[in-house]
């Protein structure tokens, strides 16, 4: 489960984890860390959310909180998280105080979001494997989760 | 004259079928993080098109490999044995259709 800090692996295993992350996501810089176990308990919405105990998406058997509309639209998304007091904002910038996600789009569906860390720095759950930390939104952008779009926040709890 | 059979094309078992389409679907979708995308994968498409032979052959690879099968075991079974308090949580999703699959003898 994600800690957000590095995985005490070997370097050979670590090495082979960051190939197989570098060769889906090619934008990620040298600097992004592998930060947890590869798990099914949560995917990248429920780590958005602080939550690694469910899976969030709204299609069967997944959550979806019952305020949101079971439905995979940018709206949908933003009502799910206006649950947990994230309102839209104008972009990632740290601010201090302010706890931020963003919700990316592929093909104008929602497909992944990250969370900001304290140090400015972002962290995903990379579907059914790891969680990393990465230094821009935009680096996990591309072929499998598009473009980082719609940025949300709230003040820190 | 030397005879020899024509040889036909050897046709794939439903278990060597599965096999092919369960780990391309699981290499195609490992950093999918949309549940949509996942169960709109090609290959899982073809296993639910399998019907209820696939039935068998899904749970014992949920048992042994895990996975997010649960959407093409409601929709190839026609039932749901989750309770809805249980919603997300892959665990006790699992363990509610492996034993399904016992009740039911397909595993």
């Amino acid at each position: 489960m994600g800690t957000g800090t590095p995985l005490p692996l070997s370097l050979a295993e670590m090495a082979r984890i960051r190939s197989e992350i570098k060769a889906g996501f090619p934008g990620l810089a040298a600097t992004f860390q592998v930060t947890s176990e590869e798990t099914r308990d949560y995917n990248c919405i429920g780590w958005a959310a602080g939550d690694t105990s469910r899976w969030w998406w709204p299609l069967y058997p997944s959550y979806w909180p019952s305020e949101a509309a079971h439905e995979a639209t940018l709206e949908a998304f933003v009502a799910a998280f206006a649950t947990l007091g994230y309102a839209p904002c104008a972009d990632g910038n740290l601010e201090e105080g302010v706890e931020k996600v963003v919700i990316y789009l592929r093909q104008g569906v929602p497909s992944h979001m990250a969370r900001q860390l304290a140090s400015g720095a972002w962290t995903s759950k990379l579907g059914d494997a790891w969680d990393i930390g990465h230094l821009l939104p935009t680096e996990v952008g591309g072929r499998i989760y598009g473009d980082a779009v719609q940025y949300l926040s709230r003040q820190q709890i | 004259m030397a005879t020899q059979a024509a040889r036909l094309p050897q046709q794939e078992s439903d278990e060597e079928r599965f096999a092919h389409l369960a780990d391309r679907w699981r290499k195609e979708t490992k950093f999918v993080s949309s549940s949509t995308e996942q169960v709109l994968n090609g290959a899982y498409q073809q296993i639910i098109g399998m019907g209820r032979s696939a039935l068998p052959l899904i749970l014992r690879s949920l048992n042994s490999q895990g996975g997010h099968w649960f959407w093409a075991l409601k929709h190839i079974s026609g039932e749901d044995p989750l309770s809805p308090e249980d919603a997300g949580n892959y665990e006790k999703s699992r363990e509610a259709w492996l034993a399904w699959g016992q009740e039911h003898h397909y595993l």
